[in-house]
């Protein structure tokens, strides 16, 4: 861990985080995670694929796309659908984040040239 | 003042991560993931700014969705199985700690 990616990854971070909050309260809580996550799937999906300097990965997929994306809030969004008995929510919710990131991670690598 | 505490959390959350994923692999990002959604699983019924700054910033880049899929796609071309059980591990453990934390919380 250098400093300058640090410095780099802190910076990302902000953004990222900052860029799934604002798409939370701009389209809504679901739609924005959901949203945030794919994006952040396309976007790991072309830098680990068209980045090869080990700095550009670093600050792109620890710091921008793993502050995009959430875990934690999918995990809850879906958790609290289940406390609910929202069993469609959470089907129509859980199916949309596995397709949209897998989806999402091959359209990142078919953009970062992978075959 | 919420707009430097959530760019800390933020920055704070994915360091961990970045440090915690790079020695211990994907076990350190499974483990990062349980104990986030149990987390953000208790800290449910907070809103305003602390859950914006805790939830949102700090355990929200403390987690990942981008780097699952990463290490599912590299686990897949050494075995399907295995990737798929990954999977199967993050998304339900995941689910069921993060319905614990809402319970509790």
């Amino acid at each position: 861990m250098t400093i300058r990616s640090a410095f780099a990854v802190i910076a990302a971070a902000a953004v990222g985080a900052g860029a799934r909050w604002l798409l939370g309260v701009s389209v809504g809580q679901e739609c924005g995670l959901l949203a945030a996550n794919t994006l952040g799937c396309v976007l790991i999906g072309w830098a680990v694929h068209a980045q090869r300097r080990s700095f550009n990965q670093v600050w792109l997929t620890a710091g921008l796309c793993g502050s995009l994306t959430s875990f934690s809030a999918l995990a809850v969004q879906l958790a609290v659908g289940v406390e609910a008995h929202q069993w469609s929510y959470v089907s129509v919710w859980g199916t949309a984040s596995l397709l949209g990131c897998g989806v999402g991670f091959d359209v990142g690598r078919s953009m970062g040239g992978a075959r | 003042m919420t707009i430097p505490l959530f760019a800390l959390a933020a920055a704070l959350g994915a360091l961990i991560r970045w440090k915690i994923s790079g020695q211990w692999g994907r076990v350190g990002t499974w483990v990062l993931n349980m104990t986030g959604a149990f987390g953000l699983g208790l800290l449910t019924g907070v809103g305003g700014t602390i859950g914006t700054i805790v939830g949102t910033a700090g355990i929200g880049a403390l987690t990942t969705v981008s780097g699952v899929v990463h290490e599912l796609s590299i686990l897949a071309r050494v075995s399907r199985f295995r990737a798929s059980a990954y999977l199967l591990a993050t998304l339900v453990t995941g689910v069921c700690v993060a319905w614990l934390g809402v319970r509790w919380g």
